[in-house]
């Protein structure tokens, strides 16, 4: 075990912990795994987790937190540059009805922000999940949750010519889901790779992927 | 502040309040109506409208966001169910959802001045665990030791999903569920990291260790001196494969066989 394994390690470690989210930590955990035996031996398993990570394409994660320090010395810089005028009495008049307005109606979009943000939850982000599933004899295959509203062949797998269906779609971290595949149009099976499942009420099973 | 101003001020303050609540109201609506009108699927379910609309009513007395059962009309209808089968397990929802409630209100989530409930999305996710027969109680304690915590919401939900996933492939007891769930809690851990129980369980089992072996040195062993996934990881790859898993061959240099997948951990699903 070499140096750069013990970075490894640390960064692995501090992943886990939550500690280390950035891309760059993240990107030199998968590629030095790539090159080493032993690391990818003992970390080849989290290898996709840790990709996960690395794949947080929304950019409304960063939209959540505080803006940064850069904005704020921006922001109060321009207001110390900014003159004050003397207002005349044409605009006070206006103003009167004006500002109360304005803060009303700003009051109401933090309002509404705020109840939107605890209806949705904390958790923006999204992830890619890779859905396949072997269906050799199958014409068509389609992937159906409550991702989607149940709606069949929307999301439609493409097939990869050894009986085998793939589809990657977009789903929000911090989620639960229930979904299914649809075979030609007619048979509902579940997912054979999915670790939880569900009976779904309905004399069926459906699978269960929390992310 | 000057009286005419404070005159101007309160009508807009109202008015702004009223539309607010205006459209509060309207976004509930009535999601059973919307939903016959709205999905060309509902056309089959057009007899059972009536006893729809006392389910929607009576979950509806009870705080079940009636969005929670749209959704499940949506996935009976894509089913193509029987009416009959639809109403049935509609009101199983009912009752499931019902007790979802009970238990996110005793464990104070959504306990605040903006969401005096649980989200949606909460009461749905305790009732998918119900629903794959996790208990009352254990939810109900793994919700209330993650509430008051920073983040603690987000892991206590995400430990009764591991546990889910793990007492899919596991005979885990409640009380080693409840433990395991709990450590998950405290671990520091990423929440969607810790769906790798149910694999990290799997790995360990394809290398003919034993439940016991897994849940308590493995599992809750590691949990509770502080480490991960990675540390089990490890501790599974440290112990002596107990039997090989396939015949073997007949070759003068016999190895000893390994996973079928070479002893990786596979989550298949996300990238």
């Amino acid at each position: 075990m070499n140096e750069t394994c013990r970075r490894v390690d640390d960064a692995v470690t501090s992943w886990e912990r939550g500690e280390a989210s950035d891309s760059q930590s993240l990107f030199f955990i998968i590629n030095h795994a790539r090159a080493c035996a032993r690391c990818e031996r003992v970390y080849g398993a989290l290898i996709p987790l840790i990709r996960r990570d690395t794949g947080q394409s929304s950019g409304l994660g960063s939209a959540a937190g505080e803006p940064s320090s850069g904005f704020t010395d921006s922001v109060l810089g321009t207001a110390e540059r900014r003159k004050v005028h003397r207002f005349s009495g044409s605009v006070m008049r206006t103003a009167r009805w004006v500002l109360p307005l304005a803060g009303s109606v700003a009051l109401l979009l933090g309002v509404g922000s705020l109840v939107l943000q605890a209806r949705l939850g904390s958790q923006s982000s999204e992830v890619m999940v890779h859905f396949t599933v072997e269906a050799p004899s199958a014409s068509q295959v389609s992937l159906a949750g409550d991702f989607n509203g149940w709606r069949p062949n929307e999301l439609n797998l493409k097939s990869l010519n050894n009986g085998v269906w793939e589809i990657t779609v977009a789903l929000r971290r911090g989620a639960i889901y229930t979904y299914d595949f649809l075979i030609d149009g007619e048979q509902w099976v579940p997912d054979p790779h999915s670790e939880s499942r569900l009976d779904d009420g309905f004399g069926g099973v459906s699978s269960v992927l929390r992310l | 502040m000057p009286d005419t101003v404070r005159a101007r001020i309160v009508p807009v303050f109202v008015l702004c309040f009223l539309m607010l609540a205006a459209g509060a109201a309207a976004s509930r609506g009535d999601e059973l109506a919307e939903w016959y009108r709205s999905d060309p699927r509902a056309a089959t379910y057009v007899g059972a409208r009536d006893e729809l609309s006392r389910i929607f009513s009576q979950a509806g007395q009870q705080h079940i966001p009636a969005a929670l059962l749209t959704d499940r009309l949506r996935e009976g209808a894509a089913k193509r169910v029987p009416a009959d089968r639809m109403t049935g397990a509609l009101r199983a929802d009912v009752e499931v959802l019902s007790r979802a409630s009970r238990i996110v209100s005793r464990a104070g989530l959504g306990g605040n001045l903006l969401s005096p409930g649980a989200s949606d999305e909460e009461l749905r996710e305790v009732g998918i665990y119900l629903r794959a027969g996790l208990p009352d109680r254990l939810i109900s304690e793994l919700l209330s030791g993650g509430s008051g915590v920073r983040g603690g919401r987000e892991s206590a939900l995400a430990a009764c999903g591991a546990i889910m996933d793990l007492r899919a492939v596991a005979p885990v007891e409640d009380a080693d569920s409840l433990q395991i769930g709990r450590l998950l809690i405290a671990s520091g851990m990423q929440p969607s990291g810790y769906s790798s129980l149910a694999l990290v369980y799997g790995l360990g089992m394809s290398r003919g260790m034993s439940r016991d072996n897994l849940v308590h040195d493995v599992i809750i062993n590691t949990l509770s001196m502080g480490g991960g996934v990675a540390i089990m990881n490890q501790k599974i790859r440290s112990t002596p494969i107990a039997q090989p898993l396939s015949p073997p061959k007949p070759a003068p240099r016999a190895r000893p066989s390994r996973p079928p997948s070479g002893g990786h951990l596979h989550p298949p699903h996300q990238n």
